[in-house]
């Protein structure tokens, strides 16, 4: 991985050129482009820990690929893919940079932008900065208390794989 | 026998403190936005009382419902595309 300022420039030439700069489509487009690479490595972790035999199995059952991949790897794969959702979720939650280069219409700001917002040149609005700042933890602390188990047992068995 | 529940004790107390230490900013946030404005700067003494009047302000007077929909909808096609992509992917 390196620091996200490498891309800066760059991203915002494409969007602009693109036509997505204030728009949330050319910010979801660039933290895709973040998350996908990072998500598909630590899935193939998950996905190489279950044994092959067990892909054959169900096919030679009578499964077909697909139905095979639905019925048999996902189930098995479920805390990867959990694990990937919530990580892909809190960085895009949590992503500050990019939507500071590409946005500038106030009504498309994301929650950190929004946050950063009360503190201007010469007043920091400090109770409502406090507020949002914990009304935007509430989200990521539900999802974890929801998911919680299934990122557990995720974190253990998708790391350690060459 | 001793010198295991010793560890196990001090095990037990290294958990603690860096249990703490991980959510002490998160309380002193949460207790800060509930103080009164002009009691912001007291540190940690305790405010005459707690009001719930920098919510109030937040949500009456800015937009933080448009920003948190925004945040929102991003956070869930980003999510989703990747979540999709990967799977797919493999």
């Amino acid at each position: 991985m390196f620091p996200g300022v490498v891309i800066i420039v760059p991203s915002y030439n494409v969007m602009s050129f693109l036509h997505l700069t204030n728009s949330l489509v050319g910010v979801m487009l660039v933290e895709l482009v973040l998350t996908i690479p990072f998500s598909v490595w630590m899935l193939r972790g998950f996905f190489t820990e279950i044994p092959r035999e067990l892909e054959e199995a169900a096919i030679i059952d009578g499964c077909s690929k697909m139905q095979a991949l639905r019925h048999v790897l996902l189930p098995l794969a479920l805390p990867g893919i959990i694990a990937v959702a919530v990580f892909a979720f809190i960085f895009s939650w949590n992503e500050y940079l990019f939507p500071l280069v590409l946005i500038n219409d106030e009504a498309v700001k994301t929650l950190p932008l929004g946050v950063a917002g009360f503190m201007g040149h010469l007043y920091v609005e400090w109770g409502p900065l406090l507020a949002a700042a914990v009304v935007s933890t509430i989200p990521i602390l539900i999802l974890f208390i929801f998911l919680q188990r299934f990122l557990i047992k995720g974190i253990m068995s998708g790391a350690v794989k060459g | 026998m001793k010198s295991r529940t010793i560890r196990r004790i001090s095990f037990v107390f290294g958990l603690l403190v860096v249990t703490t230490v991980v959510i002490a900013p998160f309380c002193w946030l949460l207790f800060c936005s509930l103080k009164p404005r002009t009691q912001l700067f007291t540190g940690l003494a305790i405010p005459s009382a707690l009001t719930l009047a920098n919510y109030v302000a937040l949500f009456r007077h800015t937009e933080v419902v448009r920003f948190l929909c925004n945040s929102t909808e991003v956070a869930v096609v980003v999510t989703g595309v990747t979540v999709f992509t990967a799977v797919g992917r493999l």
